[in-house]
């Protein structure tokens, strides 16, 4: 059978843009080794091209784990300004010499079975909070635990 | 962002419905757990039916796959959209201007007229390929659909806390 008979057979097809793909991908390339590889590395172009962009944005946006710094660990103690008892994770501004530190907590599910309820913490109170410095965001920390009047609570 | 919707967004993010969730237990959790489940049957099925078209098992009939499966990813949007909406509506101000969030809607705008010119254009006037070896077409629609998948599920986990 002639190669080009292949691609004859698809003539009848009026649509355009169907009649145009064939000359891009003839129906007979998906036998070629070749062609399947080069595929395959331009599918594989096409997800870098894709996620490195959306990486770059992540790291910058975001609560994710690795945009804290790990190495760094602070412990600061002060009074509670502002707190929010939400999903999808508690937050809590805290005044800390001269500066307002936004400091990330856990779902509020998981505050509530670590005994740290809705009701503990008020504007005004004092408390110590024991966490992790962004790696980008200033004056933004994840907290991994915090003392509340006599009670430890572990947030991670 | 425009400030009518700006007003909009944080209308939105202050209602009750949205404080609700927020201030909820388990509400927050269970819409997860409900946007995931519809996420499984949508791509789950979308992703077989591709795999169909991109040359793996061809002894299966096209027609009847598509038939099997399509119905239940379109289900899967039953669950997504509103789970999506109310999760949506917590965070609203934050989301509305986050790169992320519009590369997400943007790659569902193309997941949908993807799928919409297959169905219109190459799924309809299929003839002799349904049993059998897919045109080029058809797989070029297939790794189209794949991989705004895989990216909209990406933005997805980026958007989430």
């Amino acid at each position: 059978m002639h190669w080009a008979s292949l691609f004859l057979d698809h003539f009848p097809v009026k649509r355009k843009a169907v009649y145009i793909h064939f000359f891009l991908f003839p129906s007979f390339l998906h036998k070629c080794f070749t062609f399947r590889f080069i595929l395959m590395i331009l599918a594989a172009k096409l997800l870098l091209f894709l996620f490195l962009p959306l990486s770059v944005a992540f790291s910058a946006l975001h609560h994710g784990w690795a945009n804290y710094d790990q190495t760094n660990t602070l412990d600061y103690t002060g009074q509670v300004e502002e707190i929010t008892y939400e999903n999808p994770h508690g937050m809590l501004k805290l005044q800390h010499e001269d500066e307002t530190w936004t400091v990330v907590l856990a779902p509020p599910s998981r505050m509530n079975s670590r005994g740290l309820t809705n009701d503990m913490v008020h504007v005004g109170d004092e408390v110590r909070v024991v966490g992790y410095p962004h790696k980008e965001e200033k004056n933004e920390m994840r907290a991994e635990r915090i003392y509340v009047g006599e009670k430890k609570i572990e947030l991670r | 962002m425009p400030i009518a919707l700006a007003g909009l967004m944080q209308d939105l993010e202050a209602s009750a419905l949205a404080s609700a969730i927020r201030q909820s237990n388990w509400l927050y959790p269970f819409l997860e757990i409900l946007h995931i489940l519809g996420i499984v049957l949508l791509v789950g099925a979308a992703f077989l039916f591709d795999l169909r078209l991109l040359g793996f098992s061809r002894n299966l009939p096209v027609p009847d796959l598509a038939r099997h499966v399509l119905p239940w990813s379109r289900r899967g949007l039953y669950l997504i959209v509103p789970s999506g909406l109310l999760l949506f509506s917590t965070n609203a101000v934050a989301l509305a201007s986050d790169p992320v969030f519009h590369i997400k809607l943007i790659m569902l705008a193309v997941g949908g007229i993807n799928a919409g010119l297959f169905h219109r254009y190459i799924f309809s006037t299929a003839q002799g390929w349904m049993h059998g070896n897919t045109p080029g077409m058809a797989k070029a629609v297939a790794v189209c659909s794949i991989v705004v998948w895989v990216v909209v599920i990406a933005c997805g986990r980026l958007l989430a806390y």
